[in-house]
């Protein structure tokens, strides 16, 4: 029983001393170390999921030009579109297979 | 009672980790989609000054692709679309300013009582002045030609 106690004891201690030496470290230093580690497969995931949040981007600025659902422009925004942004309308042409 | 040895080992690391990673995102060596997809999310929360800053990281060690060209686009247009609206309200502004002298808005801002909220246009004017320029600043910043690494 005694046993337990102590290993729970010391268990403790050494979680609250890492817990101090961790948070300790992160104001000294102004870095997240855990965050640090996570920043790599992040920058992965960031690469799958670009191409998605350039078409929300790319919607949002239609729906601000034309104040209505990019699902909704009309044959001749679209072209005023393609006037003004080429490189998006036709990025968005072979990302959306239209 | 001090950390154990393995601890403090996976701290270091995490630690140069990223301490490295910072330097790294920092200088644009990180992918170039990582700069993008920032840019991108800068724009959705409007913040047009971090877009510009994260898509010249994309572009400073990297080649421009088609992808970088396409956000470069992206928040070109947004700023453009932002110095647009702040032109429709100067012209509003300046309409009630600046009126013809045969209107009706020219006499009434002869009138002393509607001097405050003359002054207060006027103030809000130049505040949409100084927005238009610093937003035309920015555009130009971005649409700078970039040097192939």
């Amino acid at each position: 029983m005694s046993k337990i106690v102590k290993t729970t004891a010391a268990g403790g201690a050494g979680f609250l001393a890492g817990l101090l030496l961790e948070k300790g470290l992160e104001s000294i230093t102004g870095l997240d170390f855990v965050d640090g580690l996570f920043a790599v497969s992040g920058s992965i995931l960031a690469a799958l999921s670009v191409n998605r949040d350039l078409v929300e981007a790319a919607a949002r600025n239609i729906e601000q030009m034309f104040g209505k659902d990019p699902l909704d422009i009309t044959e001749a925004e679209w072209r005023q579109f393609k006037e003004m942004n080429p490189k998006t309308a036709e990025w968005l042409e072979k990302a959306l297979k239209i | 009672m001090v950390p154990a040895l393995s601890f403090l080992t996976k701290v270091l690391t995490g630690l140069v980790a990223a301490a490295g990673l910072d330097q790294l995102t920092k200088h644009g060596f990180m992918p170039q989609a990582n700069y993008i997809k920032a840019a991108v999310k800068a724009l959705e929360k409007d913040d047009l000054d971090e877009a510009v800053r994260n898509y010249k990281l994309s572009v400073k060690k990297w080649r421009p692709t088609q992808r970088s060209e396409v956000a470069k686009e992206i928040i070109s247009s947004a700023i453009s679309l932002r110095i647009g609206k702040l032109q429709g309200r100067l012209a509003e502004l300046e309409a009630v300013l600046h009126p013809p002298w045969y209107s009706l808005q020219y006499w009434r801002n002869l009138l002393p009582k509607n001097r405050p909220k003359l002054e207060e246009l006027k103030r809000e004017q130049e505040g949409f002045q100084e927005a238009v320029r610093v937003l035309e600043n920015m555009r130009a910043k971005l649409l700078e030609d970039e040097k192939t690494p």
